[in-house]
């Protein structure tokens, strides 16, 4: 039963970050707002799937892939916002 | 649920052909790759897609890049105040319908246009960056400075005699060795 | 809990949407990682749903090879087409 609610949560997380990728006009913006609340919704969902299996080599491996993803996750955003800003590029403001 | 993804394969691989920027198309491929590696994972092939999200998400991303190297990109700087910018990141229909043509001319020429919006100095434009041609506006003139070694402005040159913008007129310039 | 793989569905395809529609390249390259993510979630919920552990490996290698795509591509704009 937790574990059902805490991946809804995720699931609200990760709704509010697709909401901010249409709702803002300018890219930097939208950059920040959709890879800070799509990792949060990432490790929630997670971590609710974590305490709906129990422990056992399932979640093992599911640990795993979320370190590594949030390893990965801010260096691609790092990575595609430099090479904006390297290349000139402007947008509207906020 | 797969019909939804059955559909977005689809949509991906018309518009991976229909677009007319070869570096746009490689991320719609890229997306594509996704779309049909799920396809496979539900109708119960993971080691299928388990290759394709090897092969198309990676491997061919890079080959194709690296034989992007091949083709030529041109490079344009247009110089803007910092107010220019209207709200939205949107030029006003004018400067667009410039923008328009240049990209027209590189299309024919078999370039790939790469546009800069930048507010920084002529001055400084030419000392640090590369550059192909830097379009500066004053007074409903458009002055088009080229790069010393540009072997294509004389084709640049008849190409925007014919095809004649409705409020500026231009005017041609050849950058100097010696104001670097 | 099929509600939730519903979900997840509905709003990878609208991330998809904003590389269709998005207005630069740099956007359409953001967007490929959101779908990238997104599609990560989606594997996992899947295969905590049939409870068949051989498709996280799916997901792991997702995780890692999307990186290697976006960081090229998005270096190769950086230098502006030279390595």
């Amino acid at each position: 039963m937790i574990g059902t609610i805490i991946i809804y949560l995720g699931l609200a997380f990760v709704f509010i970050g697709v909401i901010g990728i249409y709702r803002f006009k300018n890219f930097y913006t939208r950059a920040l707002v959709a890879s800070k609340v799509d990792t949060v919704g990432y490790i929630t969902l997670i971590i609710g799937i974590i305490v709906k299996s129990g422990l056992n080599a399932f979640s093992l491996k599911v640990l795993l892939i979320l370190s590594i993803s949030l390893l990965i996750n801010p260096l691609v955003t790092h990575s595609v916002v430099r090479s904006a800003k390297i290349s000139g590029y402007k947008s509207g403001k906020e | 649920m797969l019909e939804i993804a059955l559909i977005l394969i689809v949509i991906t691989s018309i518009t991976a052909i229909q677009t007319r920027y070869l570096r746009q198309a490689v991320l719609y491929l890229g997306l594509f790759s996704m779309a049909i590696s799920f396809v496979y994972l539900m109708y119960g092939a993971p080691d299928v897609a388990l290759a394709e999200a090897i092969i198309g998400s990676t491997l061919s991303t890079i080959l194709f890049i690296v034989a992007l190297q091949k083709y030529k990109i041109y490079t344009i700087y247009y110089a803007l105040q910092a107010d220019e910018l209207e709200e939205n990141g949107q030029l006003s229909i004018h400067k667009q319908q410039l923008i328009k043509t240049l990209e027209k001319f590189c299309t024919k020429q078999e370039l790939e246009a790469q546009i800069i919006y930048s507010t920084e100095p002529l001055e400084h434009i030419i000392a640090q960056h590369q550059y192909a041609l830097i379009l500066v506006e004053k007074n409903d003139v458009i002055t088009i400075y080229a790069h010393p070694e540009n072997y294509k402005f004389d084709s640049l040159k008849q190409f925007l005699e014919i095809e004649a913008h409705p409020r500026y007129h231009y005017e041609f310039l050849k950058v100097e060795e010696d104001i670097l | 809990m099929t509600a939730v793989v519903t979900i997840l569905v509905i709003l990878t395809i609208l991330s998809a949407l904003r590389i269709l529609i998005g207005p630069s390249l740099w956007d359409r390259m953001l967007g490929l990682n959101l779908v990238t993510s997104k599609l990560i979630m989606l594997i996992i919920v899947i295969a905590f749903l049939q409870n068949q552990t051989f498709f996280l490996d799916l997901a792991l290698v997702y995780a890692l090879l999307s990186f290697v795509g976006i960081i090229f591509i998005a270096l190769y704009i950086q230098r502006k087409g030279r390595f």
